[in-house]
């Protein structure tokens, strides 16, 4: 395979995992921020990455773990996280009036659960991952998870 | 999503409005000032200010506090930890994330079973048990139990105590409980969705939870062999992790409090004699973040790992002016279960993630949770836990090639694997050589004689008491090669 042929060979693999992933990745960063606009920059940046490592990215591996982890760390930031404390984010634009509502009153109820807490929920609830899958996600260990998961659905049943 | 409970209608609507989420028009390409500065001049202004005007007084930590004491052991790691290469490669499995194109998929709708009492088809593993000086190898058929054994966590835990040995494994969606009396022949002797296992003084005592329910089975093996259900735990909540010795069980736990919109649940640490009483601990007095605490037991000793919040940022006034979640590291140990002693204090950034153990000596993976790819270091301990020393070299792995770009860019890895089994440490450096030692420190060299690490081969270990299983997985065919080395 020629240089060129392999360049163009990673530049389809990135779209094409641009194309499949970008809901699930944006999906647990808005699980980890609650925070709409800071989940579709982080987002963003996860895929900047990706675009950016995509010639040592070993692509016969599925990527989707390389971006969630990558998406975390970016979302665990201190700096960044300070930033967005301290600027506050914009809701989305995209929505009207009523789905604006609707998703502040989502917003407000998940706000009870830390990151870890929303993140394992929803990857172990809604996804399907396993507790182990999800602990490798976190960086953490399955029994954390099993705790945060008893812990989130303890403040959900109290928020509703 | 019918099978949510009430609860979670909140999680149903979530995902109603995370659904209609728009991706961007086009995949983002080269620079990033676009999002990564979004904010622009006005955030380093702001930042600027904030730092000056808060100052590092108001960044406090909770201090914490501490007391200890006394007994004998059981417990150990063997197996994988930090990868040695992977320059770009996220710590999470990529076997283990979810499928890239899924639809969001409603968690099982039917009651998982209760763990069942089984006698599966029983594996072998030749091997002496001491003074390692080679393997004599046998790959393994796809259909040997031994093939496919698996550990949440990617890690296999052996267990030994009065009666022998002890192990969880996945099996597919369910965990089994390996038990052998030997470390020759094993047995699955329990199964349930979710197994946590530990070896106390009246015997192994295992929690059997399930995945999408909060209720937990307590069952007890005095031989190892045979199990009785001892009901649901009393006491505590919902168990996270259990670790045990001689002196009893420790556990770390979800603890409701309050009721209704009040309600809450907190970790807290629990003591138990026989896994079914158990007695909310104060612990080390620390406040746990949001990741909790992990107790874990080798050579005798509990320990507990994990890192405490430190407090938001707030004015003269009370008002918060900015607040950031951070941590600092936490290691604890403890004879008794309930006193418990600082293992010294850590960088702000050393975060233990997992200890190993041997006859003579403890191993502390660290990781800083703050450096992409983890920075994975390695401490020693040959006084059981009390006093750590770091080790840089990774005992006689040596550091992998630098890292000096991307992802992990600044951090150094083992070229290498190390795994115990509870009573000597097996490393694995990627060039094919191989040591032992009983205590982390003095390493002796043996003969490895099967698969090594290359450009497209990777090569996971995990540490039985008689040899080792090699998993060597081919990155340009996929392929997956398992084999048991009989230790001689």
């Amino acid at each position: 395979m020629s240089v060129q042929a392999a360049a163009t060979s990673t530049e389809v693999l990135y779209e094409r995992a641009f194309q499949e992933h970008w809901p699930a990745v944006f999906k647990f960063l808005l699980a980890w921020t609650n925070d709409w606009a800071a989940a579709e920059d982080l987002a963003q940046e996860a895929f900047l990455r990706l675009w950016r490592n995509r010639e040592r990215v070993d692509w016969s591996e599925p990527v989707l773990p390389w971006l969630l982890v990558a998406g975390r760390r970016l979302a665990t930031d201190r700096f960044r996280a300070l930033r967005r404390r301290v600027l506050g984010t914009p809701q989305p634009n995209s929505f009207d009036d009523r789905q604006r509502d609707r998703w502040l009153d989502v917003q407000a109820a998940m706000a009870s659960l830390s990151s870890t807490e929303r993140s394992a929920v929803v990857l172990n609830l809604i996804f399907g991952s396993s507790t182990a899958e999800v602990a490798e996600l976190l960086d953490t260990t399955p029994g954390a998870v099993r705790a945060a998961i008893a812990r989130a659905r303890e403040k959900l049943e109290a928020a509703r | 999503m019918s099978s949510f409970r009430k609860g979670d209608d909140i999680l149903n609507e979530w995902l109603a409005v995370a659904d209609r989420a728009t991706p961007p028009a086009r995949a983002p390409r080269g620079s990033s000032s676009g999002t990564v500065f979004r904010y622009g001049f006005a955030a380093v202004v702001a930042l600027l200010i904030v730092a000056a005007v808060i100052g590092p007084r108001v960044f406090t930590t909770t201090g914490p506090a501490s007391s200890g004491s006394a007994t004998a052991t059981q417990s150990t790691t063997a197996s994988g930890q930090p990868t040695a290469s992977p320059s770009i490669q996220p710590t999470a499995s990529p076997s283990t994330a979810p499928t890239p194109s899924e639809q969001p998929t409603p968690p099982a709708t039917t009651a998982p079973p209760s763990a069942t009492v089984t006698s599966g088809p029983i594996f072998t593993t030749n091997g002496v048990a001491s003074d390692w000086k080679g393997f004599d190898w046998t790959t393994l058929p796809a259909d040997s139990p031994l093939a496919n054994l698996s550990s949440p966590g990617g890690t296999i835990t052996v267990i030994t105590w009065a009666h022998g040995y002890a192990f969880t494994a996945l099996d597919g969606n369910t965990t089994d409980v390996w038990t052998s009396p030997d470390g020759i022949v094993w047995l699955p002797t329990l199964t349930a969705q979710d197994l946590l296992l530990a070896a106390g003084p009246s015997g192994l005592v295992a929690i059997a939870t399930e995945s999408t329910s909060t209720t937990t089975t307590v069952y007890t093996s005095a031989d190892g062999t045979n199990w009785v259900s001892a009901g649901q735990p009393q006491g505590i909540g919902t168990i996270s992790s259990i670790a045990g010795t001689k002196a009893g069980l420790v556990a770390v736990a979800t603890v409701s409090s309050g009721t209704g919109k009040f309600a809450t649940g907190q970790l807290q640490i629990a003591y138990s004699a026989d896994g079914v009483s158990w007695t909310l601990e104060p612990g080390p007095n620390v406040a746990w973040d949001e990741y909790g605490p992990q107790v874990d037991a080798a050579n005798g000793r509990f320990f507990l790992i994990g890192g405490s919040q430190i407090a938001a940022a707030r004015s003269r006034t009370g008002i918060v002016l900015a607040s950031s979640v951070q941590s600092t590291p936490e290691f604890w140990w403890s004879d008794d279960g309930r006193t418990w002693t600082s293992a010294g204090s850590r960088g702000p950034d050393d975060f233990v993630s997992q200890i190993q153990s041997a006859r003579d000596g403890l191993l502390a993976w660290t990781t800083d949770r703050m450096i992409p790819g983890g920075g994975p270091g390695l401490d020693v301990s040959t006084d059981d836990g009390k006093t750590w020393t770091k080790d840089s070299n990774y005992g006689p792995l040596g550091q992998a090639p630098a890292i000096t770009e991307g992802e992990g860019m600044g951090s150094t890895s083992p070229d290498g694997t190390i795994a115990s089994n509870g009573s000597m440490f097996l490393a694995l450096k990627n060039d094919g050589k191989a040591w032992t030692s009983y205590d982390g420190k003095k390493w002796t060299s043996i003969t490895w004689g099967g698969p090594t690490s290359g450009p497209s081969d990777v090569v996971t270990v995990a540490m039985l008491p008689r040899g080792v299983i090699a998993n060597s997985f081919d990155k340009d065919s996929g392929a997956t090669s398992i084999s048991y080395g009989a230790a001689r």
